[in-house]
């Protein structure tokens, strides 16, 4: 570079094309070699303090390098001219730019890796949310299926009428369950759709042993809600809940709208929470509460929150509340 | 043969006697819809086989057979459970998915039958079952965390007390049982079972020698090497019993 610059002013000849390009190519092999330090050395792991002490070493070193170099290289074309090349102010100048000329490579070089890798961060982590949220999905608990089935076969005998009106129901359930497979959210009144279906279905089975009760508000059918979210908990309620109980007992299914445009779900069933489920970690019993939790936070963030206590000795209410709004990705 | 159907739902009751009543080989003679309930009418109706479900209110199909002192044979019925699934096939349990394939059921039922009877010729006095004491031939349920076992009490050569449990000696098992051994010790028939002291009561027919031992006791070596001490009190008892 510096022999170029020069060159403008004096004027090109063919030895001194020849120097330059013999320079370019050491700079090349040069900053090579530095690409090569870089990634044995792994200093894109070096904190920021760091990487500029190391960065700055370096780019002495190899402005020294490059001087030696420019100066060999003129002795070894003869375009060498001692007067001129070994003052004290042209070595620092040519010192000063062979500085500047590395900084720069090694500001756009860590600039374009740091994008580079930014930029995949994001799409890791877009993906890795998207995996996640799939993973969270409740899918139709096959238990639940199988004893649907089971029930059916004893009805096509005992009432035929009632037996054609479960199968409906059985399918109305498979099919949404895997209509809403890609969906995050779906309107309020497909999942309570779904959820009606269901208990429809537990009641065949349980018979007088579960009673089922609805408060729903028509501002709720405004709302977008996860699906299977709401057919989650009403499961947990009949599993832990109605299902250990030799008399049975009651789901009651509360929706309404709070003061800031979100809405309240709570699900009260009979039974008693023994120990606090475990809402972090993976829940051995099964409550699959667990995976509520973390599916409401990837898509709404804060503004959704959940809760699980006991009322009263005799129930357990679930209550989860939701924003109008979905917070983060679509 | 002789069989309850034990489940919390009507319809699955009613479905699988259903199924049951259209082969010849098999009596139904009574249904229950807990285990509290089953207990009562498996010692009231002494039923060859119970079809069993897993889940059901409060207690479980497997807390049923702990409960029961003598373990008629048993098929398990679930819909689909992962836990439970495993535990059968780990422990090569009989079992049959509800909704039950009637051929399924029938390959069951003639397995069983072959069982029940390769135990009945073996058996020289059927009217053992009449009178409440376990026999050689009666089994029992024994669960161990994810392990579960039914063994003939032919097969057990050693109780052992261990707090509120009895360690149950077989093969190379010694599963717990939540039981008292003086309870346990009433159940069996002493002609085949031996209280050698407050911890112990020995199979006889595992017994291989014996030996005197300090202050007038005994000690008892079984087949497969545990050496067990005989009380002096019991030590006389035994000298009569097996002098007979």
């Amino acid at each position: 570079m510096s022999i170029f610059l020069a060159t403008l002013s004096r004027g090109v000849t063919a030895v001194q094309i020849w120097a330059f390009i013999v320079l370019a190519a050491t700079n090349l092999i040069s900053t090579h070699f530095l690409r090569y330090i870089v990634k044995t050395y792994n200093w894109f792991k070096l904190s920021i303090p760091q990487l500029l002490f190391q960065s700055f070493l370096a780019i002495i070193a190899l402005s020294f390098v490059n001087i030696v170099a420019q100066i060999f290289i003129n002795i070894a074309f003869g375009t060498l001219s001692p007067a001129l090349d070994f003052k004290i102010l042209v070595i620092l100048a040519n010192l000063f730019q062979a500085i500047l000329l590395f900084a720069l490579w090694f500001l756009v070089y860590f600039l374009v890796h740091f994008l580079d890798n930014y930029n995949s961060t994001l799409k890791y982590e877009a993906k890795i949310n998207e995996i996640r949220l799939n993973h969270l999905k409740s899918q139709l608990n096959p238990h639940f299926i199988f004893n649907a089935l089971n029930s059916v076969r004893a009805l096509v005998d005992e009432d035929p009428i009632k037996a054609k009106t479960a199968i409906t129901r059985i399918s109305n359930m498979l099919r949404f369950s895997l209509m809403m497979d890609k969906k995050q959210t779906i309107e309020f009144g497909d999942e309570l759709n779904t959820v009606k279906d269901y208990l429809e279905l537990e009641s065949i089975r349980f018979e007088e042993r579960l009673e089922v009760v609805y408060h729903i508000e028509d501002e709720s059918y405004s709302y977008k809600i996860p699906p299977m979210m709401l057919q989650t908990i009403v499961e947990n309620g009949i599993k832990h809940g109605v299902s250990n109980l030799v008399k049975g007992g009651v789901i009651e299914i509360k929706c309404r709208e709070g003061l800031n445009d979100d809405l309240y779900i709570q699900v009260k069933n009979s039974g008693q929470l023994t120990q606090p489920p475990s809402l972090k970690s993976k829940d051995e019993q099964g409550h699959g509460l667990s995976n509520t939790v973390q599916r409401l936070k990837l898509i709404y963030g804060d503004k959704a929150s959940f809760r699980i206590f006991n009322s009263g000795n005799q129930f357990v209410i679930t209550e989860i509340k939701i924003p109008k709004q979905k917070v983060t990705f679509e | 043969m002789r069989a309850i159907v034990i489940d919390d739902e009507r319809l699955a009751r009613k479905e699988l006697i259903t199924l049951l009543n259209q082969l010849e080989s098999v009596e139904v003679v009574g249904e229950a819809v807990n285990v509290d309930d089953a207990k009562e009418k498996i010692d009231q109706l002494n039923p060859d086989v119970i079809f069993l479900d897993i889940q059901m209110p409060e207690k479980t199909g497997f807390e049923l057979l702990e409960e029961l002192d003598n373990v008629p044979h048993v098929i398990f019925t679930t819909a689909y459970d992962e836990y439970a699934l495993k535990a059968f096939q780990v422990n090569a349990l009989d079992y049959l998915l509800k909704p039950i394939e009637p051929k399924r059921l029938e390959e069951a039922i003639t397995k069983l039958q072959g069982k029940i009877d390769g135990f009945t010729k073996n058996e020289e006095n059927p009217s053992t079952y009449n009178h409440k004491k376990l026999t050689l031939d009666d089994q029992v349920f024994v669960k161990d965390g994810d392990r579960c076992w039914f063994v003939r009490l032919s097969n057990v050569r050693l109780f052992e007390s261990d707090g509120n449990y009895i360690k149950v000696y077989f093969d190379n098992f010694k599963p717990m049982i939540h039981k008292s051994l003086n309870a346990l010790d009433e159940r069996l028939d002493e002609k085949s079972f031996f209280r050698a002291s407050r911890k112990h009561i020995i199979n006889l027919g595992w017994v291989e020698g014996i030996e005197p031992w300090f202050n007038g006791g005994l000690v008892v070596t079984l087949k497969g090497g545990d050496r067990i001490e005989v009380s002096r009190r019991q030590a006389a008892r035994f000298k009569e019993m097996m002098s007979l």
